[in-house]
């Protein structure tokens, strides 16, 4: 996986050159302004199209659709419908983008609402299941239009991101009543709810938040990664709030499984440290060192290591975090230092690319490279020309708002990290100075405890058998004896 | 059981069935969800035509029916209701005739065509007028003229139609048609122009604001104010008209397709820039974002007040509302279509303030065509191309303005400008030129970060293995190295991007272009790097090979300065100093405040090299005091020699190590003389010494600091210690010449000078130096206390004497006499054993003459006469000595009776016998026999007395057993006897301390703790033991002065000590008095007991020293330590019990 990104990575940014195909389709040369005219006869496409499309020869259909768009304009009255039969049968085959790509142009176009409802659908279902164009779909399809004759739930589907548009623009009215106008319970109105809680959280209003997010979780959502999501950030605006046990429980209701949740085991160690249990929060981590996260590794994860090192007075440990930071992102540092290009800072790129953000325009990417491939099995050059020109051209766009957000997201890592870098300094300096005040405060203790019961309440727990089944998490603790009450060999230096 | 082979028939039917179903889904039996709907026009205008004729025939039907039912119903109250019926009918068959004719034509209608559908129009109106005619009373006369007035405006009949209308509003005036009536009567007047009469007719519609008809009216009196130019009453027309309640309840067919809302906002639209010419675009914009209900119609009406404003060339205005429009919408055509005309703004503007989103607009709208299929090539590359020279133009202007402004603000927004250009025309004709462009407008708005990395791009965007460009390069450098000057506004990863980038920048250009003016500057902006991000090392190198390279170069200065300071970061003082030596001794740079600077820097990181020596030196002592030895050792003779010695002993007092603190000061204090650090380091020495109990080395490093520093306060007191350690050692020379400079001293204290100039005295005659006692106390005598004048003159009296100077001696003696009086003498033991000395002595010139007054070889009475006076004489003045009450002299004196007497006896029994007779011879000689016995007898009263009086006092001093030993009786050739100890071996142990393993082991102990007695009283048997013997008394001392008055025990031993010192050191009085001392505070201390018994025993006094013996166990003696007890006394002790055994 790992060489595989790199690879990739080493491809987009090394040549994106491509031929430019000739294209017929939607060409209108207004110099010999040749206007294609309906005639019965040429309708022979269209029905060929639509009789294998009923039988489900969607790429046959498709090719029938494509010939007949390629001879007719978008004044024949079936051209709409060749193009959304064509764009369904994209879909059918394999070609989701192109699918996308021409049931929006279509849309946008306006045909018949029958015509604008099918395709409606369609979209809407691309973008809950499929990587996507975002700024085709969500700006120039749904936020750009309005559309008032379309059925309930692609209306909600409408609402929900016009709302979400007109918000985002500073036009909360106009955004509210399209949220206003989803039905209640739909899984719109949900994502409308989560939105409103996070806009609260935006505007600082953490209780409202949560008590939307909160009434969130009573319902019956029906989406699970949703539902999750919600926990999430419930959970963070608990940990936020001081409520500890409420976010702790929140994060293990959290149905995700195990591997795909790993940036959440930062977040349940930083609840259990700031809990004052920093044997669990130590039983993340450790948790997080398993091979299948080592791309999700952040300087943080060392930084709260450290803290909870720290915690527990065992400061050489916690020194020697602060090296193995310097271990792990001593290369990534030097390669920020000397301004390594980035495909030569493995490193940040491997966490880079586990960002949210860029994930998804990378699995678009990879989305499109794959079908691009199929294109090449298409028999008819002339579609195959064409649908390598709708590939060619969305790969170069997402290429290049690829590069630009790694790009930055890199520069935002680079900056994270060298801070964390400075951070770990002054870790390793409040290190020293937690060694000389405990040490004080151990010289100036009360001297009559006993030592026998002291030694046996140090040990917090029993000692972890090294496996970490996911099961188990929730469970694992690490033994950590707290060395805050003994005094340690370096102590002598402070006597 | 199943056979097997239907099983396998089985699962081959099964199979089959599956296939089927396979099959039939891919065949098409499940059909796609998405089905086509298809249109055949022919067929559905076949299917509306049909609908129509039907339509026809069902309206034919329903007219036929009316009928019939009118013809029934004559004079029924109804029969109205019916003929309006019918009439409606009628309309209603007017309109299906009409379409189908329409239809049946494809769509072209002409006159003949129509001429069905009007007849029918005509007869409705005919049925309406029958109604008004024949059915005055009928309630719905109104609907009757209203309908009719409808049908009139249909057939163009104008005036009928309007007569109607005022027929409705004259004599219907409840009606519900009036305002509608009203509204049309208006529409009338407006269609012709008449304003006036238009105005009054739809102000008349207002006076019925329930009626739905309000709101058009407004919206059409709003234009009629619009056309006579009143447009804020039009605006507040239509405002009213957007805030209304909107509803469908209008009769009026024309009206009902109308969203007379949005109509009314986007006039107002219309109205706007010309009622508020003066009002920002801003502001204008949330005007309507006010009123607007939904995005679609805020962008649908901007779009017009847009427009608006453009046509009216209000550039402004256009392009700010054409700017908030672009970022709304995501339309490529109207985006472009936005840029074009905000361009034209822009360019009439001549201001390009907002550039930067213009530019963004533009990409925008082009990006979203490139990617596009459905955007034709040539369509793209002709916007592109256009778009380009607009976007050009645009950053370009923008550029020069902000050149001619100089405002980095509108530096910025170019930048910003060319940014988005580079980003997206990428393959501009003059992208070159454009990302120079770009590069300087980061520069010139301060975005050096940024301007680095464009400039160090364009440097090296050349051909493969083209050089960088050189101005190129630098101005990278200059960049770079002027964000890092702003490093506050640059994040973490551009602070450490912009080091690297002024690093490998300038390396490049220094190396590439080492003949350029820039070069010194780009040098040292490459070493200024290593030093900001710390890599001193690194700093260093580079910094000091500039300075190298420009010894008076213009920043050579400041790359000294940062060198200094690299060095200091690092904490490398010793290279700063090496360096900083280097530059004073070198350095062209003769700048005295500049020299000045650096010397300063020097010193400072002088003592910051030793600090750190020091430093480690306490974390490892032993690597560290050898680290400060070795460093003071390589830099002797320099300051850093002496700082490093300094921080040697500094360290050795704080561990409290002697052997460091004594080796370091004296070192210190021999190589560095003139050192500022010498009068506290001979401090620290003098400190040590009386810590340790060393007094020989501190009464050398007393008089060491007195000479040194004669004005110090505390001289006077250090001259005075160091004589007296003198005086106690035995140096009596030394011991007089610090005596004398205190006494010279104008920083001594009030106290009594009398014990001083004593002791210079004695030690003066000690010495054998006679006139300089006598010099000393006649000097001195004036300071002396009353009884010290009687004491100094006797002793000078004395003194003279002695050196035959009887003049002087009976001068002095007749002063010393003339101020003695008892009462003064009582307190003074000193001065009266002085004047009984005198007076002793002064006796002595009698004394020889009597005792050389002898007889012939017959008696000369003169002579017996003569001496038998001087016997007198004599005796009075021994008398007179013992009247002192001074001890010694006390004895001498009564000695000498003895003698005198003794004397006598015998020169009586001598003295010839004159010429008598046998006889009278025989008497003659018993009676000078008797004579002589009286004198003997006197003499051995004295002798006696003498005797007694030593033993009462027990003195043991040997200088006085020839006054109690001679048991002749015998004048003349008297034995001295020898002290108590034999052993002549002494030793002066001063700075060979160390070398004596007991001895500096204890002084290291004491160093710690000097106020340990036990330990002192271990370091004074160390030194007994090595012969040092005097240092041991003086430690004695010390413990007995610092030890507790209630501490008898060990105040005992330090007597019994200092005993044992006096009695080595052949002192045996004071041993004796100091045995005594130690008995009086412990009695049964055994070494005491034992040393004082050995020594009475030894002067004889064997009784006394007897019953010290008895009440000594041998177990006692055996338990005592041998340290405490001289072997002399404890072979003494032996031998007095063997002998009690006998």
């Amino acid at each position: 996986m790992k060489a595989y990104i790199i690879i990739c990575w080493v491809v987009i940014f090394i040549g994106c050159a491509t031929t430019q195909p000739v294209l017929r389709h939607n060409q209108t040369d207004t110099t010999n302004n040749v206007v294609h005219k309906s005639h019965p006869a040429d309708r022979a496409d269209f029905d060929r199209g639509y009789a294998a499309y009923e039988k489900r020869k969607f790429a046959r259909a498709g090719l029938y659709f494509f010939r007949y768009l390629n001879k007719h304009t978008p004044d024949d009255a079936d051209y709409e419908w060749a193009q959304f039969f064509f764009g369904i049968c994209l879909k059918r085959t394999g070609f989701s983008h192109a699918s996308v790509d021409m049931l929006s142009d279509l849309v946008t176009r306006k045909p018949n609402p029958k015509i604008v409802s099918y395709s409606l659908e369609l979209l809407e279902e691309v973008t809950r299941t499929l990587p996507f164009d975002r700024d085709k779909i969500i700006f120039q399809v749904l936020s750009d239009q309005s559309y008032g004759f379309v059925d309930q739930h692609l209306s909600d589907f409408i609402n929900y991101h016009q709302g979400v548009f007109d918000w985002r623009h500073g036009f909360i009215e106009w955004g509210n009543i399209h949220f206003n106008a989803i039905q209640t319970g739909t899984y719109y109105f949900n994502r409308y709810r989560y939105h409103q809680a996070r806009y609260h959280v935006y505007k600082g209003e953490i209780q409202a938040a949560i008590t939307i997010l909160a009434s969130l979780l009573t319902q019956s959502m029906g989406e699970s990664a949703l539902r999750d999501d919600v926990r999430q950030t419930l959970a963070r605006l608990y940990y936020e709030t001081g409520k500890f046990e409420i976010a702790d429980q929140l994060y293990r209701e959290i149905e995700t499984p195990i591997i795909d949740q790993v940036h959440h085991l930062l977040e349940r160690a930083w609840v259990h440290y700031r809990m004052g249990q920093p044997q669990t929060a130590m039983g993340y981590l450790y948790a997080f060192r398993a091979p299948a996260f080592q791309n999700f590794f952040t300087p943080e994860y060392y930084i709260l290591k450290s803290f909870i090192y720290k915690s527990v007075c065992h400061y050489e440990k916690a020194l020697q975090v602060i090296q193995e930071f310097d271990r792990h992102y001593g290369t990534a540092l030097t390669a920020i230092h000397t301004r390594a290009d980035i495909k030569n800072n493995p490193t940040l790129l491997r966490v880079i690319f586990n960002q949210e953000h860029i994930r998804s325009v990378w699995e678009f990417l990879a989305l499109l490279e794959k079908e691009h491939q199929q294109v090449a099995s298409i028999a008819d050059p002339e579609m195959r020309a064409y649908m390598d020109r709708i590939y060619t051209l969305q790969i170069e766009k997402t290429k290049s708002d690829f590069r630009k957000s790694v790009q930055n997201a890199y520069e935002e890592m680079a900056d994270n990290l060298l801070r964390y870098e400075e951070e770990s300094h002054l870790v390793a300096y409040e290190i020293g100075l937690d060694m000389v005040q405990r040490v004080q405060q151990y010289h100036y203790r009360e001297q009559n405890n006993n030592a026998a019961s002291r030694d046996r309440d140090r040990v917090i727990v029993y000692p972890f058998q090294g496996e970490f089944w996911s099961h188990e998490l929730d469970d694992y603790q690490v033994t950590l004896v707290d060395k805050c009450q003994c005094a340690e060999e370096w102590d002598v230096f402070f006597k | 059981m199943i056979p097997k082979h239907k099983i396998k028939k089985a699962i081959l039917l099964i199979a089959a069935v599956i296939a089927t179903l396979f099959l039939s889904l891919g065949t098409g039996h499940c059909v796609p969800e998405y089905a086509y709907d298809r249109v055949d026009q022919k067929a559905e205008r076949e299917k509306y035509l049909a609908k129509l004729a039907d339509d026809n025939r069902k309206v034919d039907l329903a007219i036929q029916s009316t009928k019939t039912l009118i013809d029934l119903s004559k004079g029924r109250p109804y029969l109205a209701e019916l003929h309006l019926r019918l009439a409606e009918l009628t309309i209603e068959k007017s309109r299906i005739v009409y379409f189908l004719r329409k239809k049946q034509v494809s769509d072209n209608l002409d006159a003949l065509k129509q001429l069905e559908s009007k007849q029918l129009k005509l007869r409705a109106i005919e049925i309406y007028q029958f109604i008004i005619d024949d059915f005055p009373e009928f309630k719905y006369r109104d609907k009757a003229l209203f309908f009719m007035a409808h049908e009139y405006r249909e057939l163009g009949m104008l005036d009928d139609m309007l007569k109607n209308y005022r027929a409705i509003i004259k004599q219907h005036k409840d009606s519900r048609y009036v305002p509608e009536c009203y509204l049309l009567v208006a529409d009338y007047f407006n269609n012709q122009g008449d304003l006036s009469l238009a105005k009054r007719h739809y102000t008349a519609v207002l006076n019925y604001p329930r009626s739905p008809a309000v709101t058009i009216a407004r919206y059409k009196l709003a234009w009629c104010h619009i056309n006579e130019k009143g447009f804020k009453d039009a605006i507040k027309l239509f405002e009213k008209c957007v805030l209304s309640q909107t509803t469908d309840d209008l009769d009026i067919d024309t009206y009902k397709r109308v969203d007379i809302k949005l109509e009314a906002l986007i006039d107002i639209a219309y109205c706007y820039p010309e009622s508020y010419k003066d009002t920002r675009p801003e502001k204008a914009i949330a005007y309507f974002k006010d009123f607007a209900w939904s995005r679609a119609v805020y962008t649908t009406v901007l779009e017009k007040l847009a427009y608006r404003y453009y046509i009216k060339k209000r550039w402004r205005h256009a392009a700010v509302v054409y700017r908030e429009l672009s970022e709304l919408q995501s339309d490529a055509r109207k985006l472009l279509a936005y840029a074009r005309n905000t361009f034209e703004c822009v360019q009439n503007l001549g201001s390009f303030a907002d550039a930067d989103k213009d530019m963004a607009h533009i990409i925008k709208a082009l990006k979203i065509q490139k990617f596009s299929v459905h955007v034709a090539d040539k369509e793209k590359k002709q916007n592109q191309t256009d778009y380009e020279l607009y976007a050009r133009n645009i950053v370009t202007r923008l550029h020069e303005n902000a050149r001619k402004k100089q405002s980095a603000q509108s530096f910025k927004r170019a930048a910003d400008g060319y940014a988005q250009y580079l980003d997206f025309f990428d393959d501009s004709p003059v992208y070159q030129a454009m990302s120079v462009n770009y590069a300087e407008a980061l520069f010139s708005s301060g975005q050096y970060f940024k301007a680095g990395r464009q400039y160090e791009e364009l440097a090296h965007r050349q051909a493969p293995n083209a050089k960088p460009d050189k101005k190129l390069l630098y101005s990278a450098v200059i960049s770079y190295y002027k964000a890092l000057k702003q490093k506050s506004e640059l994040s973490y990863y551009q602070t450490a991007y912009t080091r690297d980038g002024l690093r490998t920048t300038g390396t490049q250009y220094v190396s590439l272009y080492p003949d350029a003016d820039q070069v010194a500057h780009v040098r040292f902006n490459v070493a200024w790097i290593a030093y900001d991000e710390g890599d001193y090392d690194r700093a260093i190198s580079e910094f000091s090979d500039y300075v190298r390279r420009y010894p008076a170069g213009e920043a050579t200065e400041a790359a000294i300065h940062l060198t200094l300071n690299a060095y200091h970061r690092k904490e490398d003082f010793k290279g700063l100093v090496a360096f900083g030596n280097r530059i004073l001794q070198q350095s062209p740079i003769k700048k005295k405040k500049f020299r000045a600077e650096v010397a300063q820097i020097v010193g400072a990181s002088e003592s910051k090299i030793i600090n750190s020596l020091t430093v480690a030196a306490v974390n490892d002592w032993d690597q560290g005091r050898s680290d400060l030895k070795a460093f003071a050792e390589k830099n002797q003779q320099t300051q850093l020699g002496e700082q490093a010695l300094n921080a040697l002993l500094i360290s050795g007092k704080e561990r409290q190590e002697i052997e460091t603190v004594y080796t370091t000061a004296k070192q210190l204090i021999e190589q560095y003389p003139k050192s500022d650090k010498l009068e506290a380091t001979m401090g620290i020495m003098i400190e040590a010494m009386v810590q340790i109990g060393q007094f020989r080395l501190l009464a050398d490093h007393l008089e060491k600091y007195v000479h040194k520093f004669p004005q110090n306060k505390n001289s006077a007191d250090f001259l005075l210690q160091a004589g007296q350690i003198r005086n106690m050692l035995a140096h009596p020379k030394r011991a007089n010449k610090n005596y004398e400079s205190y006494l010279n001293s104008s920083l001594k204290k009030g106290r009594s000078r009398d014990a001083i100039v004593f002791s210079m005295a004695t030690n003066a005659e000690s010495m054998g130096n006679p006139n300089e006692a006598i010099q000393l106390l006649k000097r001195h005598r004036k300071h002396l206390s009353a009884a010290g004048k009687i004491r100094a003159d006797a002793a000078v009296a004395d003194l003279y004497l002695a050196d035959g100077d009887a003049k002087k001696a009976a001068r002095y003696r007749k002063q010393a006499y003339g101020a003695y009086s008892p009462k003064i003498a009582a307190q003074d033991n000193a001065m009266r054993a002085a004047v009984a000395r005198m007076v002793f002595n002064a006796l002595d010139r009698n004394y020889q003459q009597y005792m050389q007054m002898k007889l012939g070889k017959k008696i000369d009475n003169a002579v017996v006469q003569s001496k038998s006076r001087l016997l007198k004489k004599l005796e009075q003045g021994y008398h007179e000595v013992i009247q002192f009450q001074s001890p010694k002299w006390a004895l001498a004196a009564c000695h000498q009776a003895f003698k005198i007497n003794f004397e006598f006896a015998e020169f009586l029994k001598n003295a010839p016998l004159p010429k008598l007779s046998s006889q009278e011879k025989k008497q003659y000689q018993t009676l000078v026999a008797k004579k002589v016995q009286s004198y003997r007898d006197k003499a051995e009263q004295y002798r006696s007395a003498c005797v007694t009086r030593a033993h009462k006092w027990q003195a043991c001093d040997p200088t006085l057993a020839v006054y109690l030993f001679n048991d002749s009786g015998t004048a003349g050739n008297l034995k001295q006897s020898r002290p108590f100890s034999t052993s002549s071996r002494t030793a002066a142990i001063a700075e060979h301390f160390l070398k004596v393993a007991p001895l500096r082991t204890l002084h290291a102990k004491l160093m710690r703790t000097p106020d340990d007695t036990q330990i002192l009283l271990m370091l004074a048997q160390a030194y007994m033991d090595a012969h040092d013997f005097k240092h041991a008394a003086l430690i004695a001392k010390k413990i007995i002065e610092i030890t507790k008055p209630e501490n008898k025990k060990i105040r005992a031993s330090a007597y019994n000590l200092l005993g044992l010192a006096y009695l080595f050191d052949k002192n045996d009085p004071a041993a004796k008095d100091a045995f005594q001392m130690a008995l009086s505070l412990v009695p049964q201390h055994t070494g005491a007991q034992l040393n004082l018994a050995g020594l009475l025993n030894h002067y004889g006094y064997r009784q006394s020293a007897k019953h010290i013996y008895q009440t000594l166990s041998q177990a006692q003696i055996e338990k005592e330590t041998d340290a405490s007890i001289h072997p002399y006394a404890r072979k003494l002790y032996y031998e007095n019990s063997q002998l009690a055994k006998k």
